[in-house]
């Protein structure tokens, strides 16, 4: 019961916005789904349905093929990438 | 025909003519094998989320275009081959949502407008003349 939940209200943003498509270069449009650590967060965390979970988890995995999105975070990473947005210039 | 995007990331070591080159070199070997460039998009060094080759930054550039599936094997060979490119992803896109989508993505590159900014500018306008009112009747 004195389990603290990271989302309070939790509904699908993508549905809200009723996206069709999720664009794996634009990574602000899915850094709510990703932890601290760069995981993918759990369904149950963010409240995205099951669509769109599906399409985001596909868009992290291709931009962490092409160095967008870090497949893992540790000590010493942290130090020594910090990680920037991709649109930023 | 299909639609493809093509991801790559270059060595930030080299100058900017030689980039152009190895860009110049890509799109060729796409052109030449029967497609067709729709945009290019640069997106200019940035940090990797990871190192590659010792790199921790890279240069990254976006080709949208359409060719036959046969020409994809030649261009990833190309890819695969020169040692300037430290990684890179092909992306097909294939469901009419997914081409909706793609086309947009086109005209953003290309500077082609579509969506209609003005009801926007009107609400930013008519909040700015309240909050003018509202001290002049205070």
């Amino acid at each position: 019961m004195a389990e603290k939940r990271k989302f309070k209200k939790r509904y699908c943003k993508y549905c809200a916005e009723k996206v069709e498509f999720i664009d794996y270069k634009d990574v602000d449009s899915y850094k709510h789904s990703l932890s601290e650590r760069y995981k993918i967060m759990p369904r149950r965390l963010t409240g995205n349905c099951k669509r769109h979970q599906d399409m985001v988890a596909d868009a992290i995995k291709k931009a962490r093929q092409i160095a967008l999105v870090p497949y893992v975070v540790d000590r010493k990473s942290v130090v020594l990438t910090s990680y920037e947005p991709y649109d930023k210039k | 025909m299909r639609h493809y995007e093509q991801v790559f990331i270059l060595k930030p070591t080299l100058t900017a003519e030689e980039t152009a080159n190895r860009i110049e070199v890509i799109k060729n070997s796409i052109t030449n094998n029967g497609g067709e460039i729709l945009a290019f998009q640069e997106n200019g060094t940035q940090p990797l989320a990871y190192e590659i080759e010792n790199q921790k930054r890279g240069f990254y550039g976006v080709i949208y275009f359409t060719s036959e599936p046969s020409a994809i094997l030649e261009l990833e060979r190309l890819l695969r081959i020169s040692e300037d490119v430290l990684k890179f992803l092909t992306v097909k896109y294939e469901s009419k949502k997914m081409i909706n989508a793609f086309q947009k993505m086109v005209n953003k590159v290309n500077g082609v407008v579509e969506e209609k900014p003005e009801p926007e500018v009107k609400r930013e306008a008519t909040e700015e003349t309240k909050a003018e009112e509202v001290p002049q009747e205070g």
